[in-house]
């Protein structure tokens, strides 16, 4: 499987594909795919933050980690 | 009075004495700095001090390697040295060998040795740093549970991006066994799988930060896999760690904003992200449909201009053709022929407003000039009327003079105009004669 790229690199695809349909480079069939891919990248790259508060974690010698405080 | 000493000959006598004491010939003073000057020579002058009293000092050019800091007046420091009799002054005074900071003193240069070092082996350097992930989501720190930095970090995060975890490994930051313990903090961190390490603790003595100076944990940094930040008290403080980290940040408080990204502005930059991607697409399709129509458009354009030539083609052909039909050349040759007749009649019309215009400009003309000859006419006449008032014919009668007329009234001029026996009467002043002719005769000339 592709490895999964980081916040940075999908910006920076995202980057590249809102360049690519401001150009004339691309087909109008290919900005469909672009837009349709681009969307999913950011569906994907909101995805990666799991929107819940999170409470300071307290890390162990042995990697276990309890809530801190 | 037995013995009586030049001042040189006891002046040398003390120095002597000085010079015989071990102790006086190698002390460590603490002191404060006083009165420092560098003399243009490369000496130190300066005075040591403290509540109970001054001591002078020199520092020699020579020993000027063994000063590693730039000194100033205020400085808590401990001077190694001797003590010695300056005879010309009398005075004795401190001949420093070696100055350090009281305290941090030992510290630094064992923290400059070993920067050196490090940095002759290339920890620091640039070729080793690993960037530092602009959206870490996971966040590890190795410091005090208890200490100021955990709290400025939570606060940052809880500000910035309240979704990022962070993970703390309980470091001892200061004493005893505390760079053990941050070396484990790194590598239990490493191995637990964080984006990012920041290490570090808040302000404090160069003493209270010395574990960051500790060749263990500068390796431990160094091997760590994952990019390490380090935030180690105040601005001032550099440690060691801070050489070998991936990046400095000059308080937690830094570092936290280094390493935790802001939500809000993500959201803004995925939902601008958004907008020029539907923006961008409906773009290229506005561009699609504007060339469609451009095409459609001209297509449209080129087959209206061709409809209408070939409109107006048909009409021409149409409109000679019927004109060579024979219906049209016979009704042509009548309205060619009315147009003449008119035209005729016109010239004739013309012709005869433009007779009639000159006859009665002639008559004018003539009218004028009868007018000009009758009056030149009755003019003379009058005058002749005066002129021949007198010559009356009947007047002339009176004076013998006859006329004569034939039977019919005509006056006789010649003898051709009777005959014999032709009745004339002789007019005379007071009535006429009748009388026949007798006898006609020519005058002979």
């Amino acid at each position: 499987m592709k490895k999964e790229m980081t916040i940075e690199e999908s910006f920076a695809r995202l980057d590249e594909m809102v360049r690519a349909l401001e150009s004339d480079e691309v087909s109008l069939e290919e900005s469909f795919k672009l837009y349709e891919e681009g969307m999913k990248l950011l569906k994907d790259v909101n995805g990666r933050i799991d929107e819940v508060e999170k409470k300071i974690r307290r890390i162990e010698e042995d990697g276990s980690t309890e809530e801190f405080e | 009075m037995n013995d009586i000493y030049s001042v040189g000959q006891i002046n040398r006598y003390i120095k002597g004495m000085f010079n015989e004491d071990i102790l006086l010939r190698n002390v460590h003073i603490r002191g404060e700095v006083s009165n420092c000057k560098y003399h243009s020579s490369g000496h130190i002058y300066f005075s040591l001090k403290d509540t109970s009293g001054t001591l002078s000092c020199i520092m020699f050019a020579g020993n000027r390697r063994n000063l590693q800091f730039p000194m100033k007046n205020g400085d808590r420091v401990i001077c190694g040295g001797t003590i010695d009799v300056y005879e010309r002054g009398g005075s004795y005074q401190l001949y420093a060998r070696d100055i350090r900071l009281e305290g941090a003193g030992l510290l630094y240069e064992r923290f400059i040795a070993l920067r050196d070092e490090l940095k002759e082996m290339g920890m620091f350097d640039k070729t080793y740093k690993k960037p530092i992930p602009k959206y870490a989501m996971k966040v590890g720190v190795v410091t005090a549970p208890e200490g100021a930095a955990i709290r400025d970090i939570q606060n940052i995060s809880h500000r910035r991006n309240p979704y990022v975890q962070l993970y703390l490994y309980p470091a001892r930051v200061q004493g005893e066994g505390a760079k053990t313990s941050i070396v484990r903090g790194i590598r239990v961190l490493d191995d637990f799988g964080v984006d990012v390490i920041i290490i570090g603790r808040g302000g404090g003595s160069l003493e209270d930060l010395w574990a960051f100076n500790e060749r263990e944990v500068a390796e431990a940094v160094f091997a760590c896999s994952t990019p390490v930040v380090s935030a180690v008290g105040h601005e001032t403080d550099v440690t060691i760690a801070d050489y070998v980290a991936d990046l400095r940040a000059p308080t937690p408080s830094a570092a936290a904003e280094l390493c935790i990204f802001d939500y809000e502005k993500f959201r803004e930059k995925t939902e601008r992200y958004a907008a020029s991607l539907t923006g961008g697409t409906a773009r290229r399709i506005e561009r699609s449909k504007g060339r469609a129509e451009a095409i459609l458009s001209s297509f449209r354009n080129i087959t209206a201009r061709r409809v209408i030539a070939a409109r107006g083609n048909i009409r021409f052909y149409g409109v000679r053709l019927e004109a060579l039909s024979p219906k049209n050349r016979i009704n042509d040759r009548r309205r060619t022929l009315a147009d003449t007749e008119i035209r005729i009649s016109e010239i004739m019309r013309e012709r005869i407003r433009a007779n009639r215009e000159r006859s009665r400009q002639t008559e004018e003309k003539m009218k004028n000039s009868e007018h000009r000859l009758l009056d030149a006419v009755t003019r003379r006449q009058l005058m002749l009327i005066e002129r021949f008032k007198g010559l009356n014919p009947l007047d002339r009668l009176r004076q013998g003079y006859s006329y004569v007329t034939d039977e019919e009234g005509r006056a006789v001029k010649n003898i051709k105009s009777v005959h014999r026996g032709s009745a004339v009467t002789i007019h005379v002043t007071d009535g006429q004669i009748r009388a026949l002719v007798r006898e006609l005769e020519e005058r002979k000339n």
